[in-house]
C-alpha cells in the first residue's frame, strides 16, 4: 500500500539545515494496522503529513497504492488524496457551524457526490456508528468522545483505502479512547489500512506493527 | 474609582496601539467635522437669531411672479405702507453698484451700495456709530444727496477719521455728503454693501403705469405685536389687488401672488434643501463610520479576550472591564471631537467653495454653541456605541482561557453583531448611492433635454450697456447694427443675429395678446414671451422655420406688423387651423406719460419650435411671439461659428470694446457653457454628494473587508480541515466569496426601505428620471456588488492559500 524510499525532509536554518525526516524507508502492506511512536519532535506528524499527501516538500520516493507520488502535480496529488485517504485528528476538527450530519456530508460534497446518494450514505453511517440521535446537534453539544466518533465517521464516509489518525485518542479519557480504538479495529477488520500516531504504548501495541522515530530516523519496527 | 489611576493604563494602551487609536480618531473626527460643518450652516441660516431687535417680527414683503421673487414696485410699496394692516412699518431698498470717484485717498472704483428708505434703519434697530442715519428729509425729492458709510468702508477709505462726517464723496458723478457711519458688523441686505444712500421716491415713480415694474425694489416690514403673518399676507394681497395697474396680474391663477416671509428668507434662498440633503448624507456617512468603528472595537476586544480573561481570573471585576472599555472609547471620541472642531473651519471653507455657505447673511455663520454641543453629543453617542460593542464581545470570557492566543474567537453573538453592522452599512450606503445616482441621472437628463435650438458652436454675447449716460438711443441702435455686421464678417462665423430675449438670456418680457379669432370682449388676455429679433436671429440660433418664412431685413428695419410664433402658440391658440396668415392683437403698455397705446395687429408669417427660456427643467409655460426688429437695445448677440465657440469669445469682447468703448458688454460665453451654468448649483451639490457617496462606499467596503479578513484568519484551521477532507482551493475561495456576497445581498435587501426613503427625499429634485429608476437601482447594486466582490477577493484568496499543515499545527 505504502512504500517510502529514502524520504528526507529538512528546513534551511542559519548555519545548516534542520532535519525532520532522515532517510526514511518504510513499507506498509495493504490492510495493515501500523502505529508510529516517538518523542515530541521526532517527526511523527511530519511523516503522517507526507503519507497523507498534505506535505509536498520532501525528497525521496513515495508510492501510494501503486502510484508514484513524486511526479504528480498538486491537482493530481489532491485527487489521489481524495480517492484514497481519510484523516482523523487529535482535536477532532469538526466544523463548529455545521451539524453532525452536515459534517459527515462535507467530504462527499467535495467529491461531487449527488445529493440523494450523499443523504443515503450519511444515513447509513449515522446508523452504523450509532449516532442517529445526534445528527442534528452541533459539535459543541457533543462530548469529546462523541466528537471523535463523528470525526472517525467523517473520515471513513468516503471509504478510503488508507486511514491516517494523528493521536486519535490523545484528547479523550480512557473509556472514550477505548471506544475509538475498538472502532479502528473494526475498520481494520473491514480491510482498511490504518496508520496511527500515538504516545500511548498500550494503544500502539494494539496495532500489528510499531514504527519508532527519533530525530527523524526510523529506529526500528 | 480613581480616575487618574485608571486613565494612565488606558492612555498607555492606546499609545501602544497607536494605529487603532489614530484610525478611530481620524475616521470619527472627519465624519464629525462634516456633520458639524453642514449643521453649522443650517443652524446659522434657519435658527440663529438675526442681529436685529425684534427679529422674529421682521418680514419680507414681495410679489412672486412665475415663481420668481420680484420684490415690490414703488406704487405697491407706497400702497402697502399706507393701507395694509398688521404692519408696524415697512421700508423699501435697492441694491446696486455705483462708480465712486473723487474721494480722498481713493481711486475710482465700483462699489456695492444700497438705496434705502430712512425708516429701514429704524426697523433694523440700527444706530449710527458716528454722525447720524437718514431722516425723512434726506429721501425727499430734490433734497441734497447724502450717504451713510459702512464701518469697513469708513476704516478703509478714511482710516476711521472723525472728520469724515460732512465730507463729500462722488457717486456716479454726483456729490454726496457723508452724514454718518454704521457700526461695525452691520450688514444689510448683503455683507458686501459698503454704503447706503436714501431711496428717493418721486411722484412719477408712483404713477399707475409703474405699478407692474418689479425686480429692482425689495421691502422689509415689522409685524405689529401679535399679528399673524398669514393674515398680513392676505391683507397685503388685498391691497395689491386693489392697486390700479396691478389687478390684471392676478387674472391668471397661480402666476402672481404676494408673499410675507420671515426676514431670514432673504438669505436662505435655495441653500436649505441642498443643505438638508447634505446633512442627511453626512449623517449617513457618520452612521457608516460609527458602524465601522464598532466593528473595529469588537475585533480588538476579541483579540484581547485572553488578556482580559486573565485579569478577571486575577480578581478584576466587571466594573473594571466597563471602566477600561468606556475610558478608551471616551478618550478616543473626545480626541475625535477635538479634531472635528479643528477641521470645522476647513469644512466651512469647503462648503463656501461649493457655494453652499451664504456669504451675504448678516448673522455670522460659523462655529456656534449648538454646533459644538452637537459635535460633543455625537462623539458621546459614538463612545457609548463603541463601549457597548467592546463589552458585548467580552461575554463568556471563561472560555477564552481555554483558547490559544491565535484563535480568540468572539463567539457567534459577536460575529453576528459584526455581520449585522456590515449589513447595516451596506444598506445605508445603498440608500445614499441610490439618492446620489438619481440626482446624477437627473442632471444627465437635464443636460440632454431638447432646448429647441442647436446649442453647439454658438456664442451668447450679452449686449450689456451699449454706452455711457451721454449716448442716445440712435447711437446705441447703430452700435447694435455695427456689432451684428462686424460679427458676421469675423472669420469662422457662420451666422449672427440679435434678439431682445434669447434662450437662457438675462431678459424675460411677457406681453398680453388676444389670440387669433378671439372675440374682443374684454375677457382675460393670455400672456406670451414677446421677443424682438432681427432677420438673422433664427439662422444664428440654429432654429429651422418649421412653416412659413423668416423675417426679411426690411421687415426687421421697419418693424413690420408680422410675427413668427412657436409651436406652443399654435398648439394653444390655433390648434384647428393653419396659423400662417392669421392675425392677432398684441397689447402694448401705456407710454411713460401714461397714455394708453392701441393693440398692435400682427400677421403670423412663420412657425418655429418651442425653446427652453430660463432653465432646462422648465415646463412649457408660455407661448413665444417673435417680432422683427433690426437692433433691439437689450438682449444678446448670438454668433454661430464653424469651429469651437470658445475661440470667438476673446475676439467678440474686443469687438464690443471697439464699437462701444464707453459701454460694458454682458456675458460672452459659449451657449453650452451658459446652459450648463444653469445646473451649476445642482452640479456643486452633486459633486459634494458624490464625494460623500464614495466615502460611504469606501467605509462600507473597508468594513466588509475587515470582517471577512478577520473571519478568514479565525477560520484558517477550519479551511485546513476542509482541505484535508478534500476541498480544493477554488471551493474554499467560492465559499468565502459567497459569505461576503451574502452579507452584501442581505444589506441590499435590508436597504430597500431606506432606498424608498431616499427616493422620496430626492424626488422633488428629479427631472426625467422616475424615483424608482431601474438603471440607477441596478447600477447601485452592480457598483456595490462589484466593489464588495473586490473587497471579498483578498480574504478569499488568503483562505484558498491556507497551508493545511500550518493551519492545523497552529491549533
Amino acid at each position: 500500500m505504502i512504500t517510502l524510499e529514502n524520504v528526507e525532509k529538512s528546513f534551511p536554518l542559519a548555519g545548516g539545515r534542520s532535519w525532520v525526516l532522515r532517510n526514511v524507508n518504510l513499507a506498509i502492506a495493504d490492510g495493515e494496522f501500523v502505529s508510529i511512536m516517538g518523542p515530541s519532535g521526532a517527526g511523527k506528524s511530519s511523516l503522517l503529513n507526507v503519507l497523507g499527501l498534505m506535505d509536498h516538500d520532501w525528497q525521496g520516493g513515495y508510492s501510494l497504492d501503486g502510484t508514484a507520488v513524486a511526479p504528480l502535480n498538486a491537482k493530481q496529488r489532491q485527487a489521489l488524496q481524495r480517492d484514497k485517504i481519510g484523516f482523523i485528528f487529535q482535536h477532532y476538527h469538526l466544523i463548529d457551524d455545521l451539524k453532525v450530519w452536515e459534517n459527515l456530508d462535507l467530504p462527499l460534497q467535495y467529491r461531487d457526490v449527488p445529493a440523494k446518494e450523499r443523504a443515503a450514505q450519511v444515513a447509513d453511517l449515522l446508523d452504523r456508528f450509532n449516532i442517529v440521535g445526534k445528527k442534528d446537534l452541533f459539535p459543541n453539544q457533543l462530548s469529546g468522545g462523541q466528537q471523535q466518533l463523528v470525526a472517525v465517521a467523517r473520515a471513513v464516509i468516503t471509504k478510503p483505502r488508507l486511514l491516517l489518525a494523528d493521536e486519535p485518542t490523545g484528547a479523550l479519557h480512557s473509556t472514550q479512547a477505548r471506544i475509538i480504538m475498538d472502532l479502528l479495529h473494526e475498520l481494520h477488520r473491514g480491510g482498511m489500512t490504518i496508520v496511527q500516531v500515538t504516545h500511548n504504548e498500550d494503544y500502539a501495541a494494539e496495532a500489528q506493527r510499531i514504527v519508532r522515530l527519533r530525530d527523524g530516523w526510523i529506529e526500528g519496527t | 474609582m480613581n480616575l487618574f489611576a485608571d486613565l494612565a493604563p488606558i492612555l498607555r494602551r492606546l499609545w501602544r496601539e497607536r494605529a487603532y487609536a489614530a484610525t478611530v480618531v481620524l475616521l470619527l473626527g472627519i465624519a464629525l467635522a462634516a456633520n458639524g460643518g453642514v449643521f453649522a450652516v443650517l443652524y446659522g441660516l434657519l435658527y440663529k437669531p438675526l442681529p436685529f431687535p425684534h427679529e422674529d417680527r421682521l418680514v419680507t414683503v414681495s410679489a412672486r411672479f412665475m415663481g420668481i421673487d420680484g420684490g415690490v414696485s414703488l406704487p405697491l410699496l407706497d400702497a402697502i405702507a399706507r393701507d395694509a394692516k398688521g404692519l408696524d412699518g415697512i421700508a423699501g431698498f435697492q441694491a446696486t453698484h455705483v462708480e465712486v470717484g473723487g474721494a480722498t485717498n481713493a481711486q475710482a472704483a465700483s462699489i456695492e451700495i444700497a438705496r434705502v428708505q430712512p425708516q429701514l434703519f429704524t426697523l433694523l434697530g440700527a444706530h449710527a456709530a458716528a454722525g447720524r442715519l437718514f431722516e425723512a428729509e434726506d429721501a425727499r425729492e430734490g433734497a441734497a444727496r447724502s450717504i451713510v458709510l459702512g464701518w469697513d468702508a469708513w476704516q478703509q477709505r478714511y482710516g476711521g477719521a472723525a472728520d469724515t462726517i460732512g465730507r463729500t464723496i462722488d457717486l456716479d458723478g454726483e456729490a454726496c455728503r457723508i452724514v454718518g457711519v454704521l457700526p461695525r458688523g452691520f450688514a444689510f441686505p448683503e455683507r458686501g454693501i459698503q454704503a447706503w444712500t436714501p431711496l428717493v421716491i418721486g411722484a412719477s415713480d408712483l404713477a399707475e403705469s409703474k405699478a407692474g415694474s418689479f425686480g429692482d425694489t425689495y421691502a422689509i416690514a415689522r409685524l405689529t405685536v401679535g399679528a399673524d403673518r398669514a393674515a398680513v399676507r392676505h391683507d397685503v394681497e388685498a391691497v395689491a389687488r386693489a392697486l390700479p395697474g396691478l389687478q390684471r396680474a392676478f387674472d391668471e391663477p397661480g402666476r402672481f401672488a404676494m408673499e410675507v416671509g420671515a426676514l431670514r428668507d432673504v438669505w436662505i434662498g435655495e441653500h436649505v434643501p441642498a443643505l438638508r440633503l447634505m446633512l442627511l448624507a453626512v449623517g449617513l456617512v457618520l452612521l457608516v463610520t460609527a458602524a465601522n468603528l464598532c466593528n473595529l472595537a469588537i475585533a480588538r476586544a476579541t483579540a484581547r479576550r485572553h488578556a482580559i480573561a486573565v485579569q478577571q481570573a486575577l480578581g478584576a471585576g466587571r466594573s473594571r472591564q466597563v471602566t477600561q472599555a468606556a475610558g478608551e472609547a471616551f478618550v478616543l471620541c473626545t480626541l475625535a471631537a477635538g479634531l472635528a472642531l479643528a477641521l470645522l473651519p476647513g469644512v466651512l471653507m469647503l462648503l463656501a467653495r461649493f457655494e453652499l455657505l451664504p456669504v451675504d447673511a448678516p448673522q455670522a455663520i460659523g462655529i456656534d454653541v449648538p454646533t459644538v454641543a452637537l459635535l460633543l453629543g455625537l462623539a458621546f453617542s459614538a463612545a457609548l456605541a463603541i463601549t457597548f460593542a467592546s463589552l458585548g464581545s467580552q461575554r463568556g470570557l471563561q472560555s477564552a482561557l481555554g483558547q490559544s492566543g491565535r484563535r480568540q474567537t468572539a463567539g457567534r453573538g459577536a460575529q453576528r453583531v459584526r455581520q449585522g453592522l456590515i449589513v447595516g452599512q451596506i444598506a445605508l450606503t445603498a440608500a445614499l448611492l441610490v439618492g446620489i445616482g438619481l440626482l446624477l441621472r437627473s442632471s444627465q437628463h437635464l443636460l440632454a433635454e431638447d432646448v429647441g435650438f442647436d446649442r453647439d458652436n454658438l456664442v451668447h454675447a450679452g449686449l450689456g450697456s451699449l454706452g455711457g449716460r451721454g449716448v442716445d438711443d440712435a447711437t446705441r441702435i447703430a452700435r447694435v447694427a455695427a456689432l451684428v455686421d462686424a460679427a458676421r464678417a469675423m472669420p469662422g462665423v457662420v451666422a449672427a443675429g440679435v434678439g431682445s430675449q434669447v434662450p437662457f438670456g438675462d431678459n424675460v418680457n411677457l406681453s398680453s395678446f388676444q389670440p387669433p379669432g378671439a372675440a374682443i370682449d374684454g375677457s382675460r388676455s393670455p400672456n406670451a414671451y414677446d421677443a424682438r429679433v432681427d432677420a438673422g436671429y433664427f439662422a444664428a440660433l440654429g432654429m429651422p422655420i418649421l412653416r412659413g418664412r423668416a423675417f426679411g431685413d426690411d421687415e426687421a428695419r421697419g418693424q413690420s406688423p408680422v410675427a413668427i410664433v412657436d409651436e406652443g402658440f399654435v398648439r394653444r391658440y390655433s390648434p384647428d387651423r393653419d396659423a400662417l396668415g392669421r392675425t392677432f392683437l398684441l397689447e402694448r403698455p401705456p407710454l411713460a406719460d401714461g397714455t394708453a397705446q392701441a393693440p398692435l395687429e400682427l400677421t403670423i408669417v412663420g412657425v418655429v419650435a418651442t425653446t427652453k427660456r430660463r432653465g432646462l427643467d422648465e415646463s412649457d409655460d408660455y407661448a413665444t411671439i417673435y417680432r422683427p426688429q433690426a437692433a433691439p437695445l437689450s438682449g444678446a448677440l448670438l454668433v454661430r461659428s464653424s469651429a469651437s465657440p470658445d475661440t470667438l469669445v476673446a475676439p467678440l469682447r474686443d469687438l464690443f470694446t471697439r464699437i462701444a468703448p464707453d459701454g460694458s458688454p454682458g456675458q460672452i460665453i459659449a451657449m453650452h457653457h451658459r446652459i450648463a451654468a444653469t445646473l451649476a448649483e445642482r452640479d456643486r451639490l452633486n459633486a459634494l454628494l458624490q464625494g460623500l457617496g464614495v466615502i460611504a462606499l469606501a467605509l462600507a467596503v473597508l468594513g466588509l473587508y475587515a470582517v471577512l479578513a478577520y473571519a478568514v484568519r479565525m477560520r484558517e484551521a477550519e479551511f485546513g480541515v476542509r482541505m484535508a477532507l478534500g476541498a480544493d482551493a477554488r471551493r474554499i475561495l467560492r465559499g468565502v466569496l459567497a459569505q461576503g456576497l451574502a452579507l452584501v445581498g442581505l444589506g441590499l435587501l435590508v436597504g430597500v426601505p431606506l432606498v424608498v426613503v431616499a427616493t422620496r427625499l430626492v424626488a422633488a429634485r428629479l427631472h426625467g428620471v422616475p424615483a424608482y429608476d431601474a438603471v440607477t437601482l441596478a447600477g447601485v447594486a452592480a457598483v456595490l456588488g462589484t466593489v464588495a466582490m473586490a473587497a471579498c477577493w483578498l480574504p478569499a484568496r488568503r483562505a484558498a492559500r491556507v497551508d493545511p499543515i500550518a493551519a492545523l499545527r497552529n491549533e
